[in-house]
């Protein structure tokens, strides 16, 4: 153990000398994650107008399960702009948009049916929206697809006569149930809900087709449906602070920081064998197992410090407070773990340090493409071979893991897939790298 | 018991037989020259002497400790490699300290290794400097000063002089001369044959992997050399002997009288060399 310390020690140390690999593994990150939080405050500052984007992946719970609901979800459903899959109860919906896998959770909460009955009276029908916060762009559009239902739903109403004239009657029920409702409103509304079963029976007199309501203004005027956002998670529940928008941005820069340490880390090997150094570590009593475990424990310790450093400043400069520190530590482990053992397979993969150097930072670049290092997931995930290869990229289990434990409040149940998936992945590489090592450098 | 014992090994890379049946032992406390051309195949017989490379056939032992292939039976050896194996960016202090902590030095014990081997490269006023800003003799020198930090009984130098300025050149073989005064047993290669001649007890010669040739430098020219050349100027001209006793043709050739001058060339490794081979050293 002693002659594994000595090794990472020395790496250490030629790291500390190296002025512009600490540039790359220390400060770039630091400034990515700066650069993309301001954007990202500027955004959800009300900037964030992105691109249309089809077919927003979201959950949704009816927990009123009137037929209106179940008429509004179903509308949503046949939206061309929603990917909506149902769930049973708030919570499930809502882990599924913490795990990232949804954009989104809309809850029709109780009462949506009924408060849709009275027009005019009363609130109006309501949806609950808890979406990503790293999504804003998403949660903007979802908030204007669902008014625009809302709208249609309406709307519908007023082609169905019957349904405008029991709507008309449950409204004048409301009405003269509410004792608050000043007289003079009370009496300009009563005409108006007569007026409005006039028009009804009217309607079916004239016989009027359905498109010629649809034409008509008659849905205006009054509010469709009360989109509410509701926080995801319960720590900003109430009158909580907001989430600092460095909280999304942070974790991605510890990722550039943890990927320039794995590459810094894997060309090291090749500059052991190019300079000669490599032999005289082989003269050494000393077993290949040692080398690689000194490599390793090097490049382990400056993830580590890599992402300490960086949670450090956000938290003092930026207000980026964890959700669970403990889930955080253990997020970085096994962070840190995987790209040890991505590092260890990228040093083997070159002969020259250009070489390695090349090809270490192109895999690590589309890694960190399809793990949405550098293009946001939901655009990867619209494309499904893509989607798939997101899924086998450690970045992205590495942003959900330390995500899960900065801002999106994973319990220690739903951190254990990406945290398993990190180490298989780094224990994988680590022993495919350590073997391709050992098989090259057998005597 | 050798130091060193080498039987019978062979090692070949594809088609290439760089090592072909060679056999040696190296005794304890000599100085033994390993010397031939480019690729005859001194680097890869010294590293299958110290477990860099496992022979395809033939046995090694070190000091009879076993295979140096086994970490353990390393930790005896020191090896100056060929290609430069030390660290730029770390200073010249450093790269002892680190090297000495690989074979389990205590700190103190790496502080004075440090400072004591410093002293012998002649680079204790600049150790805290770092190495690539040294010249390419002191980079040897603190190359060389790394394989002693664990003071290893044997010591093998691959090529220790090669591409040094001539006053480096003649620092490594006062260090060299210092080392076999302390009584350890290097192995020395080169293909310089005035440093075999200078620094060797024996010489081993060797060509296309195989031994041509082991003895003193005096056994290896008395046997392979030649005859000396007499040379006696006169008034007159030059006169030419060669001869297997120069001594008594010398005297044969004095007697004339009206000599000018003498010479008496003796055969070199070179012509050892050449003779063995029918080519040159450098060729």
């Amino acid at each position: 153990m002693k002659a594994v310390v000595s090794m990472a020690m020395k790496d250490l140390r030629l790291l500390l000398m190296d002025k512009g690999g600490l540039f790359f593994i220390f400060f770039f990150p630091l400034m990515y994650a700066i650069f993309f939080g301001y954007i990202s405050a500027a955004m959800s500052g009300g900037g964030g107008g992105d691109g249309p984007v089809a077919s927003i992946r979201v959950a949704i719970v009816d927990e009123d399960g009137t037929e209106a609901s179940q008429e509004f979800v179903a509308l949503l459903e046949d939206a061309e702009e929603l990917n909506i899959e149902r769930f049973d109860s708030r919570d499930a919906a809502k882990a599924v948009v913490q795990e990232g896998k949804r954009a989104a959770m809309i809850v029709v909460p109780a009462g949506f049916g009924e408060r849709g009955q009275s027009f005019f009276i009363g609130d109006p029908p309501t949806v609950q929206v808890a979406a990503d916060p790293s999504r804003t762009a998403e949660k903007g559009m979802l908030q204007g697809i669902l008014m625009k239902y809302g709208a249609q739903r309406m709307q519908s109403s007023f082609t169905d006569t019957k349904a405008m004239r029991d709507n008309a009657a449950q409204a004048m029920q409301t009405l003269n149930d509410d004792a608050d409702t000043p007289p003079m409103v009370r009496l300009a509304l009563q005409g108006f809900l007569g007026s409005l079963s006039q028009l009804a029976d009217q309607l079916d007199e004239a016989n009027v087709t359905e498109e010629d309501i649809q034409n008509s203004d008659a849905g205006a005027g009054f509010e469709p449906l009360k989109v509410e956002s509701i926080p995801l998670l319960e720590s900003n529940d109430g009158d909580g602070p907001e989430m600092s928008p460095f909280a999304i941005s942070f974790p991605q820069g510890i990722i550039w920081g943890i990927m320039g340490a794995a590459a810094g880390f894997g060309i090291s090997l090749v500059t052991e064998r190019t300079h000669g150094t490599m032999i005289r570590l082989r003269l050494a009593p000393v077993t290949q197992g040692q080398i690689l475990g000194g490599k390793a424990l090097a490049c382990f310790v400056t993830t580590i410090a890599v992402a300490v450093t960086l949670l450090v400043i956000g938290r003092l400069a930026f207000g980026v407070t964890p959700q669970s520190p403990l889930l955080l530590a253990v997020a970085i482990v096994c962070v840190a773990a995987c790209f040890v053992g991505v590092m260890m397979l990228l040093s083997v993969i070159g002969r020259t340090e250009a070489s390695a150097s090349g090809i270490g930072w192109a895999a690590l670049v589309v890694m960190a493409m399809v793990g949405g290092g550098m293009i946001p997931l939901m655009f990867i995930e619209k494309i499904p071979f893509l989607a798939m290869l997101s899924s086998v990229s450690p970045v992205k289990w590495s942003i959900l893991a330390i995500e899960g434990a900065v801002w999106r409040g994973f319990t220690p149940g739903q951190m254990l897939l990406p945290c398993v998936v990190l180490l298989g992945v780094g224990a994988g590489a680590f022993a495919l790298g350590a073997t391709i090592f050992c098989r090259t450098e057998r005597a | 018991m050798s130091a060193l014992d080498i039987r019978d090994v062979r090692k070949s890379f594809g088609a290439l037989c760089a090592v072909d049946g060679l056999s040696l032992k190296v005794e304890q406390g000599e100085v033994l020259g390993f010397l031939g051309p480019n690729g005859a195949g001194k680097t890869t017989t010294i590293s299958m002497a110290v477990g860099l490379l496992a022979p395809d056939a033939g046995e090694i032992n070190l000091g009879g400790a076993g295979s140096p292939t086994t970490p353990g039976v390393r930790r005896g050896v020191g090896v100056a490699p060929q290609s430069l194996a030390i660290y730029d960016e770390l200073t010249a202090d450093q790269n002892l300290r680190f090297f000495g902590s690989l074979y389990g030095l205590s700190s103190n014990d790496r502080k004075r290794r440090a400072d004591e081997l410093l002293e012998f490269a002649g680079l204790s006023d600049r150790r805290g400097d770092r190495a690539k800003t040294f010249s390419g003799g002191m980079k040897r020198r603190l190359n060389l000063a790394a394989a002693l930090m664990h003071e290893p009984q044997l010591i093998l130098l691959d090529e220790p002089s090669v591409g040094v300025d001539p006053q480096s050149r003649n620092a490594i073989f006062e260090m060299v001369e210092q080392l076999r005064g302390e009584g350890r047993t290097i192995v020395y290669t080169t293909h310089y044959m005035e440093e075999a001649q200078r620094l060797c007890d024996r010489v081993a010669v060797i060509d296309r992997g195989k031994l041509l040739a082991l003895g003193s430098v005096d056994e290896l020219i008395g046997a392979h050399g030649g005859q000396s050349l007499v040379t006696v100027r006169r008034a007159a001209g030059e006169e030419q002997v060669q001869s297997d006793d120069p001594a008594r043709d010398l005297a044969k050739l004095m007697q004339s009288g009206d000599v000018l001058e003498v010479r008496v060339e003796r055969p070199s490794l070179e012509a050892v060399f050449l003779n063995l081979t029918g080519r040159s050293l450098r060729d």
